[in-house]
């Protein structure tokens, strides 16, 4: 919205009593940071924390889970004392994202070191998250926070239900209605909280929680876009297993549920007026394809009469909708 | 679909900026409410069952077509090949027949179109699969890309090119990183004995001239066709291979060493960058050759500098902390600056 755009909406504001007379003097906000550019700093910023790691761990040789525990706690409290050293700081900012990822992995580390499990970890790391989500001062980070959060959920939700440790490990026998069950545990819930938190935008906007819901709610569109992938990384792609027939296992329904996420996410992202997240969860729902044909599970036969029979009830659905659009309400 | 996914009025300005205009004022939530309605950033119930029913059809449109791929992948022994082969053909004919009946650019023609476009791929993977023709996986999606054309071009539709885009990108990457000594483009760059960095240089080069296209031919036909987001993803995917093409040049074993490539790499990152300060549009163009230039002086600094291990992380740690933040500070300067024309 350019300048004049602004003053005439600021005007209308203003008369219809909406704003008071002194917000059409109010200096402009500054602009929103894209998309893009958050994802140049943001892998740049994962890099330098990566490599900041490998730096301390080089250095001081953190010994055992203690030793892990105690270089991600003074690598995060750092990332917080720069943070809010100076929160216009592009300089702190990216330092402070670097010490935080670099926490954020050793705290892990020790965590899986100490506990030797993968269920116990990705509790833990959710905790985490949603901790860095409620504490941390920048937006950036609270969306990061949030996103890795449901994925750690994901992963904990699995691990809970199927006792496997091995995150390799070929996928066990699952029968159709856990294997449902298991998936609307995780996204169910989180459907309906992102579907709440955009109904109820005026009354968070209202108050001080939309510094912490604003940027949540696009890590759960992120989220609800890339999840299922994102968190079963290994098992979709599993090119490296013997070529034995794959056992029955309706986990491989999975990312076709996925794609209904992301386009939720899609409709979540219009409603928010979010182009770039729009654009992302259209992406997303294109790669929970890939990854329905690639994961191992069911037949391929049975997948093709799956996508079938979901194509014709979908292009049956939008005829039906379309008729009942076609009347402004 | 149209090309802007048909955004509420006021999506050119910020949900950050209505956040602050909340909390300076200390607005109350029926002002916020009415706020948000004011300021036409929300879609009316009308817009979103709209935008619903287009998702639903695409993503219907889109199963059918994953359908009729997965069959023919099943290589299911009960069809016979003539079946599969006719079921494929009858989906194309089918799906001509609606295009032919519901021309492009009506959505029924377009939508046909791209369930033809697709259905293409999966009977150029049968005739493979089938015969054992013996080509190269790299040939079946650039054959796939190049008998498509008049089809893509009859659907008149940004997301039948940004399908065929990642199709035809997916050939020259297969080609240029497997480097298979078969094929059309084999017989093309055979003789001349190239590095894959060099090689690289033509899904750069190819995509370069695609997204020029996009922005400088204003004829209305091209203009329909070339929204914004599909020029990006061109560039993004030119500047995925420069990179990749350089960072082999760099880091890479030394018969990838390649003085074009490093001349090319240059002179793209300076094209681009000032292409982009004139037009002073778009900023998308100036963060991909921000994020190219801080992997590949990142990569450099790797390469030349002469620290132990511990060294070079707390090096490439910093280098990389105070390259994006430079980079950060000069992009939010230019989307400060150019926010008064185009939305970003």
């Amino acid at each position: 919205m350019n300048a004049p755009e602004r003053a005439s909406l600021l005007q209308k504001l203003v008369d219809r009593g909406v704003l008071p007379a002194a917000a059409l003097d109010s200096p402009r906000a500054d602009a929103e940071r894209p998309w893009y550019i958050s994802i140049v700093l943001g892998a740049a910023g994962w890099l330098a924390g990566l490599f900041a790691l490998l730096f301390v761990s080089i250095l001081f040789k953190p010994d055992g889970p203690a030793g892990y525990a105690l270089t991600g706690s003074v690598m995060l409290a750092a990332a917080f004392g720069l943070y809010y050293a100076d929160k216009d700081s592009a300089f702190f900012d990216q330092l402070a994202l670097a010490f935080s990822i670099a926490g954020q992995i050793a705290v892990t580390v020790a965590v899986a070191d100490a506990t030797e499990s993968v269920r116990a970890t990705a509790w833990a790391v959710v905790l985490l998250q949603a901790a860095l989500l409620l504490l941390l001062p920048n937006r950036f980070a609270k969306s990061l926070a949030t996103f890795f959060a449901v994925i750690a959920l994901a992963v904990a939700v699995r691990f809970t239900l199927w006792d496997s440790n091995d995150p390799f490990e070929r996928p066990e026998s699952v029968s159709l209605a856990p294997a449902l069950l298991g998936w609307f545990l995780v996204w169910g819930p989180l459907i309906a909280l992102t579907h709440q938190l955009i109904a109820k935008e005026a009354d968070w906007m209202a108050n001080d929680s939309r510094r912490i819901v604003r940027p949540a709610l696009t890590g759960l569109l992120v989220s609800l876009s890339i999840g299922t992938l994102a968190s079963e990384p290994f098992g979709a792609f599993a090119v490296w297993m013997p070529p034995e027939a794959p056992r029955l296992s309706w986990v491989a329904i999975w990312p076709l549920l996925a794609v209904f996420t992301a386009l939720f996410a899609a409709v979540c992202a219009y409603r928010l007026g979010h182009r770039a997240l729009v654009g992302f969860a259209i992406a997303g729902a294109l790669l929970h394809l890939v990854q329905f044909y690639f994961l191992l599970g069911i037949t391929l036969l049975m997948k093709s009469c799956i996508m079938m029979g979901v194509g014709i009830t979908l292009l049956v659905a939008s005829q039906w909708l379309k008729r009942n659009a076609e009347v402004p309400s | 679909m149209n090309n802007n996914f048909d955004m509420p009025a006021g999506r050119h300005l910020d949900r950050s900026e209505l956040d602050g205009w909340a909390a300076r004022h200390h607005l109350a939530a029926p002002a916020v409410r009415d706020l948000l309605v004011l300021s036409g950033v929300q879609p009316s119930a009308f817009r979103i069952r709209q935008f619903i029913v287009r998702m639903i059809r695409m993503a219907g449109l889109l199963s059918l077509a994953a359908g009729v791929v997965f069959f023919v992948a099943a290589n299911w022994q009960a069809f016979d090949v003539s079946g599969r082969f006719a079921l494929i053909q009858l989906v194309i004919l089918a799906a001509a027949a609606v295009a032919c009946w519901k021309p492009p650019p009506q959505i029924l023609g377009r939508s046909a179109s791209l369930l033809a476009f697709i259905a293409a791929g999966a009977l150029l993977a049968l005739f493979g699969q089938t015969y054992q023709t013996g080509a190269d996986i790299y040939e079946l999606f650039l054959t796939w890309a190049l008998l498509t054309v008049p089809l893509v071009v009859a659907a008149q539709w940004s997301v039948a090119w940004g399908a065929w885009l990642v199709v035809l990108n997916l050939a020259l990457w297969l080609y240029a990183g497997l480097r298979p000594d078969s094929g059309w483009l084999w017989v093309l760059f055979a003789g001349w004995s190239l590095s894959t960095a060099t090689l690289l240089l033509v899904p750069t080069l190819v995509n370069l001239a695609l997204w020029f296209v996009g922005e400088r031919v204003t004829a209305p036909s091209v203009q329909r066709v070339s929204p914004r987001w599909l020029r990006r993803v061109a560039l993004a995917f030119a500047f995925s291979s420069l990179t990749w093409a350089a960072l082999l040049t760099i880091v890479g074993p030394l018969r990838e060493a390649s003085t074009v490539t490093m001349v090319v790499t240059l002179a793209v990152l300076i094209g681009v960058t000032l292409y982009a300060l004139r037009q002073r549009e778009d900023v998308f163009p100036l963060a991909l050759v921000a994020g190219s230039s801080i992997v590949l002086s990142t990569a450099l600094v790797a390469r030349l500098g002469e620290f132990e291990d511990v060294g070079m992380f707390f090096v490439l740690a910093l280098w990389l902390i105070l390259s994006s933040t430079f980079s950060g500070r000069v992009l939010m300067r230019f989307v400060r600056t150019w926010r008064d024309g185009a939305d970003q």
